[in-house]
This record gives C-alpha cells, sequence and structure tokens, in this order.
C-alpha cells in the first residue's frame, strides 16, 4: 500500500524541483540473481519450468547471465527429481518441460551449483483463483486520455490469501486477501499513456504466501518506478534463496558467520491465472 | 497532604544547618503586564544588593523568603520597564507588581533565559528559549512565523529536511519529545509536512525547551519537552491582532469578559484555499486550519480558572481518489490556587485527541486511527524553606489507541469493515523535585520521577509460539512476521503487562564569579510509547504503539557539562557537551508494513542508540543589533543486535539482528550545524533580519546495484545510512517595516518583506534512483524542495 507519490505531488508541486545529478556510488563484488517463479495452471498437465540466473554488476549496468554447473528441482515428498538445462546458451535462461503434479504435491527444493558455491531454496504449492473479467477504458487524469485496465476476481473465503497481479509490462500490484475474505474484489490500474487500439496485454493474477506478498510488496516498493522523498530508506530486499557453501551442520547449521554472502531474487511456485487483453 | 508535609519538614532537616536564627518572612504575589493583565514568565525579583532574587513561574507567581528588614525590591523583565520599590518587611506580604512595556525594548531579541545574571545562577541548564517577538523577526520559507522552526536555529536542535514533521532534539527521534500547548500533549506538532507548525504565533506566549537536564515534573518522553503556553487573553481592553501572508491568514481577538478580572482570547488561522493547487488537475487540493480559544477568570487574588482548547485540521486530496485528513484537538482545564504565600498549586484536567484518516479509492480502503487521552495533574510548588523551592505532584493519563478502523470507501469496494484491536493504557507518575541554593555560587536541582505504566487489557492480543512476534530465518538471514499460534481474550480488564520506572534527575550549577558558570546534568527518563514510523521523515499515518506484552518501555540516560560566560558586551558564551544511551529503541524489519497492522509486534524490535556532541552558542541578547551564532557537532547511532535466543536445540541459535546488527547513523544525524542569525532595529519603522544555516548532509543510503525480478528492476544497498545527501546551506532574509501613531499606540500595522534561500541553493531533499523511461538507462534524482522564495506578510494588531 502506497501512498508516498500522490503526496510528493501535493506537497512538493508548486517549489519543487527534479533534475537529474551525478552520483559516485559505492560498489561491491557481484552477486548471483535468481528469478525462479513457477507458474501453475492445474488445468494443463505439464508446464515450462523457467529459472533466470544473473550475476550483478554496478547500478548502471545491466547483470549478466552465469553459466552454472547444475539448476535443479527436488522434491521432498516424492522424491522426484529435474535438472534445468540452458537451452540457448549465454542467456542465463534455464528450463525444461516438468508435469504439473510434480510441483503441486509436497515441498520442492530448487538447488544451484555455481562455482564453488552452493544455493537453495525450498517452497511448497501456492494456491489462487481465477480471473473473472479484466476491462479497459479511458480516464481522463491531468488533462491527459489514459487507459485504465481493471480486473475483476472473487476470493476464496475462510482461506487467508495475497495476490500478485501482473499488468503486463512489469507492473505490478499486491493485494492482502483477507481485506476481502470471500468477496469479489475489483483492481484497476491507470497507466501514464493510452494504449493504441489492437496493443495486448498479458494479464496475470499470481497467489501468494504471506512470505511472497512481502517479497512482492518490498521489491515494488524499492524499484525503480516512484522517486519520493518520503520514501521508506533504501533496504536490500533478501529473498528465500540462499548460501549453503558453508553449512556442514558439523560446525555451522546455518548462515549467521556468513553474512555478506547471499544471492538476490525469489523461489515460489504459485497458481496463476492468465487473461490476454486485446485494447479496442 | 499532612503525611507529605511531614516527609517534606523532614527533608529539610539535614539542608537546615546554614540558616541563621533571623527572623524571616514571605513576600509573595503575581507579576503581570501592565497593558493586558497577562501574567508574565521569568520577570526577576531581587533586592538592590543582590542578596536575595526569584523569578516568577509560568503563571506569573513568585515567593521569596527573606529576613526581616529594610529592602529595595527590583522587579526586572527584558522588554519591560524595571520596577523599584522599597519595603519595609515585618511580617508575610503579598505584592504583586504590574510592568509597563518598555516601548524603546520592544523589538528586542529575547533568545534564552540564560545569559544574564539569572542564568549564570540558575541550576538549569540544556534549555532554548524564545520569545515571540524573535520567532516573529526570523525569516521564513512561507512568510508565516513559526515555533519549530525557530527553534531549530538553536543548537542541539535540527529536523529530518525541510518537508520533515517534527523536529529532533540532541540525537533524539521525534516521537521523543514531549509537545506541551498549555499542559496538553500535542501528538503532532506539523501542519502540511513539517511546512507549518501548529502554533499560532499570536496566541503563544512563552516557548520554552529543555534539551536535557529535564526537571522531574515532566515525564513520558525521553529527549526533550517543548512547553508552550498560550496568552490568557487582555482583560483590560479588546485587541485584535493578525497577519495576512503568502500562504496563510491569521487572527486573534482577545479582551474582558469582566474588566481586570476574565478575559478571553479567540484565535484562528487557515492555509489559503488551495494554495498548493495552480499546478495540475482541477480536483487536487491541500490545506490546514486551526482554532484556538482560551477563557481565564481570576476568581479571586488566590484563585484562578483558566480553560483553553485547540482544534486544527490537515486534508490533503488528489482526484478524489486519495485523502488523507488529520488533526490534534484537545481541551484543557486548570485551576490555579495560592494555597498560602509559601504554597503554589495547579490542578489540570486535560482532554486530547489525535486522529489521521486515509482514503485510498484505488484501493478500495478507508482507514481511519486515532489517539485519545484524558489527563489528570496536581502539581504544587512550596517555597516554604528560604533556599529551597519544592515541585511535587502526581499525573495520571489514560490513554486510548485506537490504531485503525478499516471500512470500504466506495460501494464497488470488496473491502470489509473491520476494527484494529484498541489499546488501552494507563500512564501514572509521580515527581518531587528540589532546586536548592546550597550555597550563593552552588545550586542544585535533584529529583526523582516514579513512573508505572499499565498495559490495560483489551478485546484480544495474539499468542505466539516460545511468545515470539517475530521469526529469525539463520538461512536467509531475514526477520519475518510469525504466525500467531491462537488468540488469548483476557477477562474484564485485566492488566496485560505493567513497568515500573524510577527516573532521578539532577543538574548543578557552580558560579565562579561575576561572569563565569559551570553546570552539569544527569537525567534519566521513561517513555512508554512508541511511533512507528519507517519512511525517511515522519507522515502522519504513522502509528503510536503503546508498550505492552512484546514492547518494552525506551528509555534514556543522559549527561551533560556546560560552561556560561557572560562577557561585557553584552555578549554571553554558552557551551555544553553531552552523551545520552537510548534502550529499547524500536526498530522496524526490513519491508515492516506498518499500515492497518493489527501486530506491531510482528515487525519490530528493540534496538539501542547513542548519541554525542558539542554545542556552542554566543549571542547578544540586548542593543539595537541583536542575534546569535550556534553550533553543533554531534553523532547520533542506533543499532538493534539480534535477539538472545529463547529455545536451547543443541545449536548457536544467534541472530544477526537489523542491519546485521551494526551500529548506523540515525536518519537525523548531522554532523555539523552552524546557524547565524542577526536581527537589526535600523530606525523605529525599520528593521531587519538576516539567517543563514549549515548542516551536514542526511545520512541515506546510495544502492550499490540492481537486479532484474519478474520484469521489475531494483535497487540493492550496502548497510543503512552509510552515505550521506550533500550538505544543505541556505541565508534567508527580511526587512520590516512597522507603522505606529505614536509610541505608546497600541495600534500598530507592520510589512515584513522576506526572502528565503536568497542564493536560490538547490538543497537536497532527497536523491532517487530509476530507470529512465526513454532511454532505459538508470540515473539519479535530486529533489530539492524551496529554491528562492519571496514572501510579503502583513501583520495588524488594533
Amino acid at each position: 500500500m502506497k501512498i508516498d507519490p500522490i503526496l510528493v505531488v501535493i506537497v512538493f508541486g508548486l517549489f519543487s524541483c527534479q533534475e537529474v545529478i551525478y552520483v559516485d556510488l559505492p560498489e561491491e563484488e557481484p552477486r548471483l540473481i535468481v528469478d525462479a517463479i513457477v507458474p501453475i495452471d492445474r488445468a494443463q498437465s505439464s508446464l515450462y519450468a523457467q529459472v533466470i540466473v544473473k550475476e550483478s554488476s554496478s547500478f548502471f549496468d545491466e547483470a549478466y547471465p552465469v553459466e552454472l554447473k547444475q539448476i535443479s528441482f527436488h522434491n521432498l515428498t516424492t522424491n522426484f527429481f529435474e535438472i534445468l538445462i540452458e537451452t540457448t546458451p549465454g542467456t542465463g535462461v534455464y528450463e525444461k518441460q516438468i508435469g504439473t503434479n510434480f510441483f503441486v504435491e509436497g515441498e520442492v527444493i530448487l538447488q544451484i551449483d555455481y562455482g564453488d558455491q552452493l544455493f537453495y531454496a525450498t517452497t511448497r504449492f501456492v494456491p489462487s483463483i481465477p480471473i473473472d473479467t479484466v476491462v479497459h477504458e479511458l480516464v481522463t487524469l491531468d488533462g491527459k486520455e489514459k487507459s485504465k485496465v481493471s480486473i475483476t476476481f472473487t476470493d476464496q473465503a475462510g482461506r487467508d490469501d495475497f495476490y500478485i497481479v501482473d499488468f503486463g509490462n512489469g507492473t505490478y500490484e499486491t493485494f492482502d486477501g483477507r481485506l476481502f475474505d470471500g468477496k469479489t474484489q475489483v483492481v484497476s490500474y491507470v497507466f501514464g499513456e493510452r494504449f493504441e487500439s489492437g496493443e495486448v496485454l498479458l494479464i496475470r493474477l499470481m497467489g501468494a504466501d504471506r512470505s511472497f506478498y512481502n517479497y512482492m510488496s518490498l521489491i515494488l516498493e524499492q524499484s525503480l518506478e516512484d522517486v519520493s522523498p518520503f520514501d521508506t530508506p533504501g533496504t536490500t530486499v533478501r529473498g528465500n534463496v540462499f548460501n549453503v557453501t558453508d553449512i556442514d551442520n558439523i560446525d555451522y547449521f546455518d548462515n549467521v558467520h556468513l553474512t555478506g554472502n547471499f544471492p538476490l531474487g525469489y523461489y515460489a511456485i504459485v497458481e496463476t491465472s492468465f487473461d490476454v487483453l486485446t485494447v479496442r | 497532604m499532612r503525611v507529605l508535609k511531614c516527609l517534606l519538614a523532614g527533608l529539610f532537616v539535614g539542608t537546615t544547618f546554614f540558616l541563621s536564627a533571623q527572623v524571616r518572612h514571605t513576600i509573595s504575589g503575581v507579576v503581570e503586564d501592565a497593558g493586558s493583565n497577562e501574567v508574565l514568565f521569568g520577570v526577576t525579583i531581587s533586592d538592590s544588593r543582590f542578596q536575595y532574587g526569584v523569578s516568577t513561574n509560568e503563571y506569573g507567581f513568585y515567593s521569596m523568603t527573606i529576613p526581616e528588614g529594610e529592602y529595595e525590591l527590583i522587579v526586572s523583565f527584558i522588554g519591560y520597564q524595571k520596577i523599584k520599590k522599597t519595603i519595609s518587611l515585618t511580617g508575610d506580604k503579598r505584592i504583586d507588581f504590574a510592568l509597563q512595556e518598555s516601548v524603546s525594548e520592544l523589538d528586542e531579541v529575547v533568545i534564552t533565559g540564560s545569559g544574564d545574571q539569572i542564568s549564570l545562577q540558575s541550576p538549569q541548564m540544556s534549555i532554548a528559549e524564545m520569545s515571540v517577538q524573535t520567532i516573529k523577526s526570523i525569516p521564513t520559507a512561507l512568510g508565516e512565523p513559526d515555533v519549530i522552526k525557530s527553534l531549530m536555529l538553536m543548537p542541539g536542535v535540527t529536523n529530518g529536511g525541510e518537508t520533515s514533521s517534527g523536529f529532533n532534539v540532541r540525537g533524539g527521534a521525534t516521537d521523543q519529545n514531549l509537545v506541551l500547548m498549555d499542559e496538553a500533549t500535542i501528538f503532532n506538532p506539523s501542519h502540511l509536512f513539517g511546512f507549518f507548525s501548529v502554533f499560532n504565533s499570536d496566541a503563544v506566549r512563552s516557548v520554552r525547551l529543555y534539551k536535557g537536564a529535564i526537571p522531574a515534573r515532566y515525564g513520558g518522553r525521553l529527549s526533550s519537552v517543548l512547553e508552550i503556553y498560550q496568552r490568557t487573553g487582555n482583560s483590560k481592553e479588546v485587541v485584535t491582532e493578525g497577519g495576512i501572508g503568502t500562504a496563510t491568514t491569521r487572527v486573534i481577538v482577545e479582551g474582558p469578559l469582566k474588566k481586570d478580572t476574565s478575559s478571553f482570547l479567540l484565535g484562528g488561522r487557515g492555509s489559503h484555499a488551495h494554495f498548493f493547487l495552480p499546478l495540475f488537475g482541477q480536483s487536487n487540493y491541500a490545506y490546514f486550519y486551526d482554532f484556538n480559544g482560551k477563557v481565564n477568570f481570576r476568581l479571586d487574588n488566590r484563585n484562578t480558572i483558566s480553560m483553553s482548547g485547540y482544534h486544527g485540521k490537515d486534508t490533503y486530496s488528489i482526484d478524489e481518489s486519495f485523502l488523507n485528513t488529520y488533526g490534534n484537538s484537545f481541551l484543557n482545564f486548570r485551576l490555579n490556587h495560592i494555597q498560602s504565600e509559601k504554597v503554589f498549586t495547579k490542578l489540570t484536567l486535560v482532554y486530547s485527541n489525535y486522529a489521521s484518516s486515509l482514503a485510498l479509492d484505488l484501493e478500495g480502503l478507508k482507514w481511519r486511527t486515532a489517539i485519545t487521552s484524558f489527563t489528570l495533574k496536581h502539581d504544587w510548588t512550596n517555597y516554604t524553606h528560604e533556599r529551597i523551592e519544592i515541585n511535587y505532584g502526581f499525573s495520571s493519563i489514560y490513554m486510548r489507541f485506537n490504531p485503525g478502523e478499516v471500512s470500504p470507501s466506495n460501494e464497488a469496494s470488496g473491502v470489509q469493515a473491520r476494527d484494529l484491536t484498541q489499546k488501552n493504557a494507563l500512564e501514572s507518575a509521580f515527581h518531587i523535585g528540589f532546586e536548592h541554593k546550597v550555597s550563593p555560587k552552588l545550586i542544585m536541582e535533584y529529583g526523582v520521577r516514579a513512573s508505572v505504566f499499565l498495559r490495560l487489557g483489551q478485546d484480544s492480543s495474539y499468542v505466539y509460539k516460545n511468545n515470539d512476534p517475530i521469526v529469525f530465518n539463520p538461512f536467509t538471514l531475514t526477520y519475518t512476521e510469525a504466525e500467531p499460534t491462537g488468540i488469548s481474550v483476557p477477562a474484564g480488564n485485566g492488566i496485560m503487562a505493567g513497568f515500573g520506572k524510577l527516573e532521578p534527575r539532577f543538574s548543578t550549577t557552580y558560579r565562579l564569579n561575576a561572569w563565569n558558570s559551570v553546570k552539569g546534568s544527569y537525567t534519566r527518563a521513561a517513555q512508554y510509547i512508541h511511533l512507528i514510523s519507517n519512511t525517511n521523515s515522519p507522515t502522519p499515518v504513522d502509528v503510536w504503539e503503546p508498550s505492552g506484552p512484546f514492547i518494552r518501555p525506551q528509555m534514556v540516560d543522559q549527561v551533560a557539562l556546560g560552561y556560561i560566560h557572560a562577557t561585557a558586551y553584552k555578549f554571553t558564551f554558552e557551551t555544553e557537551v553531552f552523551g545520552k544511551k537510548y534502550r529499547n529503541r524500536l526498530d522496524y524489519i526490513d519491508g515492516a508494513n506498518l499500515i492497518a497492522n493489527n501486530a506491531i509486534e510482528r515487525v519490530v524490535l528493540n534496538g539501542e542508540g547513542r548519541a554525542y556532541g558539542w554545542e556552542v552558542l554566543l549571542k547578544k541578547s540586548t542593543g539595537s543589533m541583536t542575534g546569535w551564532i550556534a553550533y553543533t557537532l554531534s553523532k547520533t547511532e542506533q543499532r538493534t543486535p539480534g535477539r538472545v535466543p529463547k529455545v536451547d536445540n543443541g545449536r548457536s541459535n544467534k541472530e544477526t539482528g537489523i542491519n546485521l546488527g551494526q551500529w548506523y547513523h540515525a536518519p537525523y544525524d548531522k554532523r555539523h550545524d552552524i546557524t547565524v542569525f542577526a536581527s537589526r532595529e535600523l530606525s523605529k519603522q525599520w528593521s531587519s533580519s538576516a539567517n543563514f544555516t549549515f548542516q551536514t548532509g542526511q545520512p541515506t543510503n546510495y544502492p550499490i546495484g540492481q537486479f532484474e525480478f519478474q520484469g521489475v528492476k531494483i535497487p540493492y544497498y550496502g548497510p543503512r545510512n552509510s552515505v550521506r545527501l550533500p550538505n544543505y546551506h541556505r541565508l534567508d532574509l527580511s526587512l520590516s517595516y512597522l507603522t505606529r501613531k505614536s509610541l505608546t499606540s497600541k495600534r500598530i500595522s507592520q510589512f515584513v518583506f522576506g526572502v528565503y534561500n536568497v542564493y536560490n541553493r538547490r538543497n537536497t531533499a532527497s536523491i532517487n534512483f530509476r530507470q529512465n523511461q526513454d532511454t532505459g538507462v538508470n540515473e539519479a534524482v535530486r529533489t530539492s524542495v524551496f529554491g528562492i522564495v519571496p514572501t510579503v506578510t502583513y501583520n495588524f494588531k488594533f
């Protein structure tokens, strides 16, 4: 839930001034970045699971893909094992077609073997609900016509659900379903521009557990879109993937002694419903 | 009461050894302004040989017990004509004084109570005091005289920047200031995000800020006490006063209800409608207003009743999709009673309310929060002993925290109405403090405050595994909210948690000679309520949280040493060093969501803080040119180490703490802070003032890298607050033209022309990092708030 940019418009509109400046930024060793969201559609018998693994560089540079020794999913309950392949070398995209059931039952581990380091994350399938409707309309804001996309969905009563809505083009909103338990909710997003007729948007509604909801809310807050003096102070958003290289379970049972070496990104298996919106 | 008197009498026994056998009598009374009957605070009453001296309290009362004999009393107060009165003291006497304003000194800058002879003698230190005239002469960005912005020109007082609400005193957080207006607690002293403060300068009689050495009679906050009294109103004639400025208009009417015995004061102030509007859409607006009112009845020469009230409100709205309102209100009843020549008492009852609401149409959500409090205070000042003034009393505050009612903002909204659990608490304290003139050179003030805080039963509260509302993940090194294992419903009005603290206070002055004094103090204070904020600067929707089963009261220990030198040429030089240690300062975990959160205990941990500083103030309080140079060197840090493990599972169970347990700069840490202020009377009509401020840039975080996740680009950072924004500095000027028919005329009109930030420096409010929408390249964007701002204000009085 964000109020910041709005306040800025009001309070600073009259006097404030924004300009691009040069800032000398501190740098550190590259970090592993893991983007491992497995979208589940239970109507389909299989899916193309995809994990993007890269390494960070400085703030002003792009991350670059990395070549892993191995990356795999392991279902602890069924004891099935799936190894992902970088189908197009040099992209950092590791993928494989895997049966839906592999992900839906039990705890599924993601293990990444990179150089002399071993990374690990674990999660379980989170269910969600289908999108009821998607509507596009034009609204006038600040004297300009803009595209407004609204989606409707109905929360399942009695279950603590969280939702992440992807309006396309990397535009997300997060919702705490406990606020409208069992009810139908309309969620809208007003884009900064007006979409041309024929333009296509892929809308996604993802389920989330509280932890993924928190992670997503936080990275959206920290994302590079908003500029505001009322922002929460910048912080490194740590996900659920961690470095297990030194955990030998003899002397070291955890990472408390190893505070600096952690990867970025998140691993989740979430039920996802899609809708394709064609602007008319 | 008798028991207390016996106890006090017992305390005196040990201090009477230096008393002679002379017969002594008490002179007491009230000192008022002759023109308005307004009581005067801080007036000095002494004998002509300066053997004996006292000053009036905040209600104008004084009491002095001296040996029988002939005296010439001198009653003096800056800005007023001195009174000399010869008396023959053969018995207890009541003498009231009415002082005439001295016209030539009307615009004289009066900065602090210290600096003259009295401050060299006073045991108090670490005080910033400012007259309303000074406040009105200081240029501000929007032309409206501002109490808080003026105090920030004093050493040790800063804030988070031009757009920050509240203020920070000696490394304290904004919630650690006890802001009292007519003894009522103000929870948010700012309008429109700190552009204005809630105090109407025309209604204010006195402003005093305790930065340390806080007397035992104040409690409940750690870092400072800002004590503001509103004027009682003119009981001689009806006077109207006000001003019209660039951004605001204010007006005050005061006058007698019954001449010389009762008075009223009514004031109102508002920002000009849609002041912030001319910019974008048609439906955006932002405004504030506030009202002050006071009635004062002098029942007889021993009893005065007064009632005062305040109501203020701020509103922002944008495109009807966002609406935020907030405001303070209070109603105060007070009885001042002169029990005898030697005992002054006051009984105070206060109702106070702070409410804010937020409506987000996009999310279909309305959220309202409030804090309501009822205060009962009874204080006594006992002047029985010639060399010891004793202040004692008790206070009790019942607070009801309503952390929120969530409701749907429109019919289409699927949001379900729900109330977050109300929290109730009772904070009570007994205090006793002694101002003890041990010898002509040594004065001590010592006391203790015994406070008890009871977190009263509420509808329900959560229960957690191992009593642990926050779970640490030793692999990802993150703190996350625990899932409650159940809900407990206490029976009836049970007490969920209770805390008791003893808060010793001590300060002393040793006068080396007529021109030099050294001072020292120690303060321990407890604060039972916490403002939870995870933005760089507080916002009106921040939530207050009482201590309870999971959140402990915050504590501070402060030590300060000072030296005062009064030079020839009307200069005084003051310097102080201080050190502070905070315990149980709350810190939020990364990613904490504080809005409409029913379980704040799941997102905060108890941490600690420390602050050190050196303050210097050189000032000139009299003459046609007045002003000061203030410098503060300080360091403020905090940290939240990992908690002590509760469960032994055979492993280390260590935690890393927030920010990996490292010390980091508080967001309001300013290493260097320099202010130069000068005001000069150019002629009877014209006067000018100038103000220069320099501050080290605020601590902040810059990204050290970025990553992309699901199409979203996110920067990541090093340790908290490890870099600083560029330094802040600006120069302001103002010129005022005053006309009055004659020197004694009450009719005044004044034009004040001001220029804020004369050299148009683009001071950095924040630096944010974003992706350029056109090029896709990351860039740093600096936001600065005020460039050069010219203002005109017209003030009047008739």
